[in-house]
């Protein structure tokens, strides 16, 4: 190739820069989902950690768990485990994004004629197909136990749309952990402990009107009460407005912040 | 240089007994230290078992509906036992996902080609993981205890209590380390070891007793271990017979001990390792 077309393609380059940066974010999402699908360890993690927890928790408390309102408690457990699932999901971004910067992958990339943030956008795009992944087994096997959509044809595109919409704020989460830390033992135990404490600490299991008096503020300021209530709300039937307000607001200002965290460290990358 | 070596040798043999304690000694230290070092060890046999206990009673305390002999029972106090274990078993994972460490990083093939005995490799594992086992189920024990559990039963089962949970620890430390010894990777025996203790607990009378389970699944409650081990933890702290489910406790330990003790030390004396 010679010195005056790779200056054409520069220059060409530059001149369509969003379609640019939108095909090579492609491109990387791409690579990070094949890379996702040909370790098999981890897509059977992530199937098989919600699906495995969703029947466990029906087992063990469908017939114990006596919540006023709730006929069937796999309505109240289905939207849960989503937000276990879609967190599960989310590790792998921020994992994989420190796996690529100590492999040499940035430097590889740097000396390609490609956007910068690619990389990251890339890994982003690729975990929503693992959430979309995670959800469907999780919703296979909640079919399975009973979980039904009841709510009409809207609120179920609802449904899907707010639990993929979870996982992508989870996936900035993770991506921003990553370079924050720069550890993957650190974005491991920080976001399994952190979305385990956001879960249990939230009305995702239990209404928040029959936690005891003292825990109620706590769990009703958690983002995942405001999600999960809608998530129920939009599969079991109910009002939807507010829940599905606030969890949308907690959604793009997590993302907002977390991604231009995210896209602000990496620039600065040595 | 080469006649130092062989005298060295010479002297190491002769020292016997005593030279394997000291090496046994000097493992576990080591282990002891680079797991202390490591935050996940202080993470999922403290923290998280601790952050499980307070969250689900509060979560649950409201809305939980105990069936048969646990009716009546606090959910703290039911639930108490089983997270003490949890933490004991937790631990146990954490020394052999450090172990599957040193595999992947070659420092076994490094111990393997110093003069020191051979058993105070995995036994300095042993050492170790018994010893934090004792430490981190202690402090969340502390926690349950701050959240209303209490032994009813007086001193000596109490001292039970932690015994169980210990010696049960032990056994499945060796479960670990043959799963290391096989699969060589930390995530690999992460996974495995997730995998196959959580659905024995879930269904091995953790949260809730086997009696509330569905009918298809109540078998898989009742052939349990971790039914029989939370069974005589629980007799031990609130108090009812306790012969039986000690000794079926004990049993199951032993048996998996000796089970997979005896697969691991095959699979590194053949030089798995």
């Amino acid at each position: 190739m010679t010195a005056a077309t790779v200056t054409e393609r520069v220059a060409s380059h530059r001149e369509r820069a969003i379609a640019c940066t939108v095909s090579e974010t492609l491109v990387l999402a791409q690579r990070g989902l094949t890379s996702v699908l040909r370790t098999p360890r981890t897509v059977v993690f992530v199937i098989a950690q919600p699906v495995l927890f969703l029947l466990l928790f029906t087992a063990v408390l469908s017939e114990t768990v006596v919540v006023p309102g709730v006929q069937r408690y796999a309505d109240q457990l289905v939207p849960a485990i989503v937000i276990l699932a879609v967190s599960g999901a989310a590790l792998g971004p921020g994992v994989t994004l420190l796996a690529d910067l100590d492999g040499g992958l940035l430097d590889r990339l740097r000396s390609s004629p490609i956007a910068r943030g690619a990389l990251v956008s890339g890994l982003a795009v690729a975990a929503v197909g693992v959430t979309i992944l995670a959800l469907g087994a999780l919703l296979a096997a909640g079919f399975a136990t009973g979980f039904r959509f009841r709510a009409g044809p809207w609120a179920t595109v609802g449904f899907l749309a707010l639990a993929v919409g979870c996982g992508v704020a989870w996936i900035w989460v993770s991506l921003a952990l990553a370079l924050a830390t720069r550890s993957q033992e650190a974005v491991r135990q920080s976001l399994q402990l952190g979305s385990f404490v956001l879960l249990f600490g939230s009305g995702a299991f239990v209404p928040v009107a029959t936690l005891p008096g003292w825990f109620q503020p706590l769990a009703r300021a958690n983002p995942v009460t405001p999600a999960t209530e809608a998530l129920l709300a939009l599969s079991a039937g109910g009002p939807t407005a507010r829940p599905v307000t606030v969890a949308l607001a907690w959604i793009v200002g997590t993302c907002l912040v977390c991604a231009t965290f995210t896209f602000r460290r990496y620039q600065r990358l040595e | 240089m080469n006649a130092s070596a062989a005298a060295l040798v010479a002297a190491r043999r002769e020292g016997g007994l005593r030279r394997t304690a000291a090496d046994w000694r000097l493992m576990a230290w080591r282990n002891g230290l680079t797991a202390v070092r490591r935050p996940n060890v202080l993470v999922s046999g403290i923290l998280f078992p601790s952050i499980l206990l307070c969250l689900m009673v509060g979560v649950f305390s409201g809305s939980i509906v105990l069936p048969g002999a646990a009716a009546g029972l606090a959910f703290v106090d039911y639930l108490a036992p089983s997270i003490v274990l949890q933490s004991a078993v937790f631990t146990a994972m954490t020394a052999a996902g450090s172990m599957a460490v040193d595999l992947e990083a070659g420092v076994m093939d490094r111990l393997r080609s110093l003069p020191i005995a051979r058993s105070a490799v995995l036994g300095g594992r042993v050492v170790d993981c018994t010893a934090r086992t004792v430490l981190c189920a202690g402090v969340v024990l502390g926690v349950a205890v701050a959240l209303g559990f209490r032994f009813r039963a007086g001193a000596l089962p109490a001292v039970g209590f932690m015994g169980i949970a210990v010696v049960f620890g032990f056994a499945w430390s060796w479960y670990g380390m043959l799963v290391a010894l096989i699969l060589r990777s930390f995530d690999a025996v992460a996974g495995l070891m997730f995998l196959t203790f959580f659905p024995l607990f879930f269904l091995g009378g953790a949260f809730v007793p086997v009696a509330a389970l569905p009918g298809w699944l109540q078998p898989v409650g009742n052939v349990n271990p971790l039914t029989a081990v939370t069974g005589a933890m629980r007799a031990l702290a609130l108090g009812g017979p306790t012969t039986t489910p000690v000794l079926q406790a004990l049993g199951w330990s032993a048996a998996i001990a000796l089970l997979c003790g005896s697969a691991a030390i095959n699979r590194f004396r053949r030089g798995a390792a």
